[in-house]
């Protein structure tokens, strides 16, 4: 995890030292090194003066990011095979810059901000999330397949061209669908809703 | 999920301490913290014995839980 504080004081250092050790240490087992990172993270995160994003803010930004790269991905791969060379190079091209617009804006936000570190409750939303993600995109993918099929009576053909897309496009909905369903787990966000009382 | 009910907010309220100062503590979000206090959420063993340690009492104590 890197480390964007000038110096921790003799405390926190001692303390990081001792995590890092820990975490280090390959006579421990998986699960001990896997809390003292998580230990570790905190201990980073409680010293690093910059604003704060939370696990849920994070999990929004996330799922806006990996929508727009569904989106553009999703258009890359499909439509523009149905438009005409010239035009088609210019639409991927001008998609493609957005998409590396989203990865320069993610890439600032993640210098300008620390970010909150999971704990159990999050870990457990995260896992319910990605399980119900993966069924989602089975149930996705086999819908629009369908659609486009049957209703739309058009083909696909998985080629050279095309089998990266589709990847990167069925990964980016999976991130996409993670992100929604933990946001959904998680319900309102009660913190920022009550006062710390 | 197994129904209990918590002393978390009265034990909290007795050291004068908020939900954020508890949940840095035990080393986990402010949200966990008012999902336990409402009943929503069942915390791990360790996270249970940490709370319990904070407080200085047994976890029978702080979680109480219903047949």
């Amino acid at each position: 995890m890197k480390n964007n504080t000038s110096a921790f004081d003799e405390k926190t250092q001692a303390k990081i030292d001792k995590l890092t050790a820990q975490y280090t240490d390959k006579s421990l087992s998986r699960s001990e090194r896997q809390e003292a990172f998580r230990e570790l993270a905190r201990v980073r995160y409680f010293a690093d003066p910059r604003p704060s994003i939370s696990v849920r803010k994070q999990a929004m930004f996330n799922a806006v990011i990996w929508f727009l790269d569904t989106l553009i991905f999703g258009c890359i791969t499909f439509i523009k095979k149905e438009m005409n060379e010239g035009i088609g190079n210019v639409f991927s091209t001008a998609l493609f810059a957005a998409m590396m617009m989203t990865a320069v804006f993610m890439v600032a936000a993640e210098r300008k901000y620390k970010k909150e570190p999971d704990d159990e409750l999050s870990l457990n939303s995260k896992k319910r999330a990605s399980e119900l993600a993966g069924l989602a995109l089975i149930i996705t993918a086999a819908a629009v397949g369908l659609l486009v099929f049957t209703l739309l009576e058009k083909t696909f053909t998985l080629n050279g061209d095309n089998w990266l897309g589709l990847f990167c496009t069925l990964v980016f909905l999976y991130s996409f669908l993670n992100a929604l369903f933990f946001l959904i787990i998680e319900g309102r966000d009660t913190a920022e809703a009550e006062e710390d009382e | 999920m197994a129904e209990f009910t918590t002393r978390l907010k009265e034990l909290r309220a007795a050291k004068n301490m908020k939900q954020g100062e508890l949940a840095e503590l035990v080393g986990v979000r402010r949200e966990t913290i008012i999902r336990l206090e409402k009943g929503q959420y069942n915390p791990s063993l360790k996270l249970a014995i940490d709370i319990a340690r904070v407080f200085g009492c047994t976890v029978e104590e702080v979680f109480i839980f219903e047949e």
